[in-house]
């Protein structure tokens, strides 16, 4: 995996302009009045997008296809993605985070930052469901069609995501307790609860995109 | 033996592979056919970049889905229309191969680019396609691999070029522990360098032989209508129509020429084989 991720990081230093103008984006937020909690969002979502730019240099003149010579298995390849994906969610949440936190200090001075802390880990978050969904679908259909079939994707969860409530509406099955069993645990509860959530959902699309994967041919 | 395809299948819409061939430890095997003969299928079957529909391939004794990390560590492979990707630099891929390969040589390697003036800081797309062929080359060949898998490795590449990268392999093989099982349309490129060759056409093995007894014993008869009639047809493998009469290829070539010494007979080359047994037709 350590060669794979090298390969990336080389292959990101391209782009290395691009992260600087985003980190002066992101700096010169910070001067503003803007919500330190979505300066975080912003940087850590969009340094989680330069995981998938990796695969379409994969792909780039049949490059991936070289890449399955070397001693790289399917899966190990799907893993270096995930994991390089969450280093740079980490990073960026981190060190934007950081930064945030100590700018709304010295602004806010004797403010309790706590409950802030917990919002911005529920966008640490957000970056890996991101990932999660975005991961399968650039895998499958590469960097052009995926552009079009994640809108299928997350439309499609949606569309499930609702029928599955009325369903259970039809069934008089109440999911209010879900709702009141969350407020009740309060913010941390619901950090923890989301983070299990996310854990899961992150397996289940690591699964998904092995799969998909081992069933690639070039 | 190091490589084992035994009847390996593989359909698509418009063809269909059937291919069963052997490279032996300390061999240089060649592959050799026509442009969509059948040669890069067989190469991504056995690397396991292409499923297949039936038959088996063993590399290193083993089923190639059982390989492990390590076993794939002794593979170097070329790919004609894939390697590294272009937008990394020579510089990159030395700590990337160092860390995938336990037996990467960095100095050794480092000292190949150089004599071969590879630039080390340039992106891999802006190389002219000799240097990036002989790149793939020496990245394949950078890690002490026991075997050499290498698809077309001098497509594109003028002779001087050529007979730098056919040195290399010559190097190679040199210790005896390596094998090559090597594919390309420039016959020449393989008959001074392989042990034995196998021929494809659409997408069937239609010959296998030592590249020696192909160079030694096979001719190609010229003979009148009247020549061929009157002549001792066991040895003939194919014949063609031609303005003159027929021209046959033999694989006794010594028969002939004791027996017909009257008759024209062409030195067996791998362009004269290969078109014979693909344009020729039974005796």
């Amino acid at each position: 995996m350590k060669g794979l991720i090298l390969k990336d990081l080389y292959l990101l230093k391209n782009q290395l302009n691009f992260f600087w103008i985003i980190c002066i984006v992101g700096i010169t937020m910070a001067f503003t009045k803007m919500s330190p909690i979505f300066i975080v969002n912003y940087m850590t979502l969009i340094f989680t997008m330069f995981i998938l730019s990796t695969i379409s240099y994969d792909e780039f003149d049949n490059g991936a296809e070289f890449l399955f010579t070397l001693p790289i298995s399917r899966k190990g390849y799907v893993a270096e993605k995930y994991v390089l994906g969450f280093l740079m969610a980490a990073s960026a949440w981190l060190v934007s985070g950081g930064i945030t936190l100590v700018f709304s200090a010295i602004r806010y001075p004797g403010e309790d930052m706590t409950v802030t802390v917990i919002k911005m880990t529920f966008y640490l978050m957000i970056s890996m469901v991101f990932l999660d969904f975005t991961l399968p679908v650039q895998l499958k259909f590469g960097a052009e069609k995926s552009r079009i079939a994640i809108i299928g994707v997350v439309g499609g969860v949606f569309v499930a995501g609702f029928a599955v409530v009325k369903l259970f509406e039809l069934m008089g099955i109440d999911l209010g307790w879900l709702y009141r069993s969350l407020s009740a645990a309060g913010l941390a509860g619901m950090a923890l609860f989301a983070g299990t959530g996310c854990i899961l959902l992150t397996l289940l699309s690591y699964f998904i995109s092995v799969k998909i994967m081992e069933k690639k041919q070039y | 033996m190091v490589l084992k395809l035994d009847n390996v299948e593989k359909h698509y819409e418009k063809f269909d592979l059937q291919c069963s061939l052997e490279v032996q430890k300390g061999c240089v095997t060649g592959l050799i056919g026509q442009n969509g003969a059948g040669k890069s299928t067989t190469f991504k079957a056995i690397l396991g970049l292409i499923g297949t529909d039936g038959g088996k391939i063993e590399l290193f004794g083993k089923d190639i889905h059982k390989l492990t990390k390590g076993d794939r560590e002794k593979l170097g492979v070329v790919l004609s229309d894939s390697g590294f990707s272009g937008y990394l630099r020579v510089k990159d891929i030395i700590p990337v191969m160092a860390s995938m390969y336990p037996h990467f040589d960095k100095r050794v390697f480092e000292k190949r680019c150089r004599d071969f003036e590879i630039p080390f800081d340039k992106k891999i797309r802006e190389f002219s396609t000799g240097m990036k062929a002989k790149l793939k080359v020496l990245v394949a060949m950078s890690h002490k691999a026991e075997l050499l898998i290498l698809d077309e490795p001098t497509v594109g590449l003028d002779v001087l070029a050529r007979n730098e990268l056919l040195d290399m392999m010559r190097e190679y093989m040199e210790d005896g522990e390596g094998s090559i099982l090597i594919s390309s349309h420039i016959s020449s490129d393989l008959e001074g360098l392989c042990d034995d060759l196998y021929m494809i056409h659409d997408g069937n093995i239609i010959m296998h032989e030592e590249t020696d007894r192909l160079l030694s014993d096979y001719g190609v008869l010229k003979l009148t209508e009247a020549q061929y009639e009157k002549l001792d047809k066991r040895f003939i493998m194919k014949r063609k129509r031609e303005g003159y009469g027929y021209s046959c290829l033999t694989n006794e070539k010594q028969f002939y020429l004791d027996n017909y010494p009257e008759t024209a007979m062409e030195r067996g080359n791998i362009d004269e084989v290969i078109s014979m047994m693909i344009r020729g037709e039974g005796k």
